[in-house]
């Protein structure tokens, strides 16, 4: 039996690895004028999560509030009822409280993802989970009217997913490239600007952002104080992201 | 430009208690000059700075039906962001996205001091802040809307473009009319000032008390201090650059926000919505019109 040869060209990967790295650096231009000095990158072929201090203050804030959020105890409500001369309190029952407590720490990891990523597809998919864990936040509550709310908010985002990955696909289909250093230095074109105006109609409504937020307020009447919060971080964490991530790609 | 060589401690506790000192009696003047359009004596200028020390030496008492320990690092995350923000803004020239961030996180913090007491007041409060989220509107506006004509959005970058090619404020007066809705949403008695409003008691505010209150407090005049510098460097920055001339701007500007504030009645929540979208689109248009 004919023996194969199967011994790697370690001096071939690291030629096109340092190539790469170097076409990159050299196309960061758009990012360093929006975001600051470049402080870090990871360059995994065209796809590099790259940290600035736009990126640093953004990670930072996150788990500040993840790590607060987690490990704070759902707020007391005082209950009074007609005819009855005693005040009662309600908190959330343990069980909902570990499950919801859960839902939190997944959307604060699924918000890293969202703030780092170099890669216009994983940040879609960082949005979409942010948007899974936040409905997972409110799925356990026994009130009618948050349940209501949370289920148009389902709603809305299946709907705004479509959106959100056609515009990912789009850009992907006319520039060949999802990497967002690469997207930086391209002309901008009219597919592209669709691409874009898509991706901010999808982020929107993932992060329940203006005009769909109508129904995280109504969410928000629930019980559980420190996840609820963090509805309202990943919003604006996703709000923050989508203002670079278009200014980039335009 | 952005390096962290520029980082020297003494030069940024300075700043922050500059920051605050003057923030504080500019927020003083806010409720003089109020208070005299109205017909009032009004109080001292130093009040509310005296009115913030107070609280430091109040008995600090935290409601039993609050959430632990988010009712006291919700307050500090909110002086904290606005320190950042002074760090990144007037000492190192940074992104303005950074700013825009802080700004942020100032509306999640608003929100999760309101239902971090358990209080039906403050909860009415946040639930208001999660409304008033559409100022994200001129938020997206004015940084893109930034960019677009100076290619920048470092505030340095900002600041050599107009030196060179003259006052934003001049160029897009739209977009400077959006960012200044943004300040005025978060300046005391407020027309878009419904997360406090005196219908629902103090607002998210309600329940917090002694040196909470006190933190609270020196957040809010950082916010007011970092937004008014923002504003002055990103449509003034070619014409004001002496810290005199910025003491200058901010006065003037707070006189002006004071007879807004004291002239205009705190609109409906919905109305608050609908009145900053429409700045967010005029803004929109001024870009599109040159």
């Amino acid at each position: 039996m004919e023996e194969r040869n199967l011994t790697i060209d370690l001096d071939l990967f690291d030629n096109i690895y340092r190539n790469l790295s170097v076409i990159w650096c050299i196309k960061m231009n758009d990012i360093v004028d929006i975001n600051g000095l470049i402080i870090g990158h990871f360059p995994f072929v065209d796809i590099v999560p790259y940290i600035t201090p736009f990126s640093l203050a953004l990670v930072a804030t996150i788990v500040t509030f993840t790590v607060f959020l987690a490990i704070s105890n759902p707020e007391y409500r005082s209950i009074t009822r007609f005819k009855e001369d005693v005040v009662r309190k309600e908190t959330v029952e343990k069980k909902e409280a570990r499950f919801r407590r859960f839902m939190t720490i997944l959307c604060g990891v699924a918000l890293i993802g969202v703030v780092t990523t170099g890669d216009i597809f994983n940040f879609a998919l960082f949005v979409s989970l942010t948007g899974i864990s936040n409905i997972g936040i409110f799925a356990g509550i026994k009130d009618t009217h948050v349940l209501d709310a949370a289920f148009q908010y389902g709603l809305v985002l299946m709907i705004c997913s479509l959106p959100l990955f056609g515009g990912v696909a789009l850009i992907l289909a006319n520039t060949g490239t999802l990497s967002l250093g690469v997207l930086g230095n391209l002309p901008s074109n009219q597919i592209i600007n669709v691409g874009r105006t898509l991706l901010l109609i999808g982020a929107v409504g993932e992060g329940a952002l203006a005009p769909f937020f109508a129904t995280k307020v109504e969410m928000i009447r629930a019980k559980g104080a420190p996840f609820i919060n963090m509805m309202h971080l990943s919003s604006l964490m996703v709000f923050t992201r989508i203002i670079e991530l278009l200014l980039i790609l335009g | 430009m952005y390096y962290p060589v520029n980082f020297n401690l003494i030069y940024i506790l300075l700043e922050i208690i500059t920051a605050f000192i003057f923030g504080g009696l500019l927020l003083g003047l806010h409720r003089k000059v109020m208070a005299r359009i109205q017909g009032r004596p009004g109080p001292p200028i130093v009040q509310h700075l005296l009115h913030t020390f107070k609280f430091y030496i109040k008995e600090l008492s935290i409601p039993n039906t609050s959430s632990m320990p988010l009712y006291v690092a919700i307050v500090l995350a909110m002086d904290a962001v606005w320190i950042l923000a002074l760090i990144v803004g007037p000492i190192l020239g940074g992104s303005f996205l950074i700013i825009i961030m802080c700004y942020a996180v100032h509306k999640v913090a608003e929100h999760g001091i309101g239902l971090a007491s358990g209080s039906p007041y403050t909860k009415l409060g946040s639930t208001r802040a999660v409304l008033s989220a559409t100022a994200e509107m001129p938020l997206i506006a004015v940084p893109a809307l930034v960019f677009f004509k100076t290619d920048t959005l470092l505030l340095d970058g900002i600041i050599n473009y107009q030196i060179v090619n003259g006052s934003l404020f001049t160029q897009l007066p739209l977009v400077a009319l959006a960012m200044f809705v943004l300040v005025l949403s978060k300046t005391p008695y407020s027309p878009f000032g419904i997360v406090w409003g005196k219908d629902i008691v103090s607002g998210y505010k309600t329940e917090h008390f002694g040196v909470i209150r006190g933190v609270m407090m020196m957040g809010e005049i950082l916010a007011f201090f970092a937004l008014l510098w923002c504003f002055i460097t990103i449509f003034f920055g070619g014409i004001i650059t002496a810290p005199l001339a910025y003491m200058v701007a901010m006065t003037g500007i707070t006189v002006i926000l004071a007879f807004i504030c004291a002239l205009t009645p705190m609109v409906a929540p919905y109305h608050a919505v609908m009145i900053q979208w429409i700045f967010a689109i005029l803004a929109v248009v001024n870009v599109l019109l040159i």
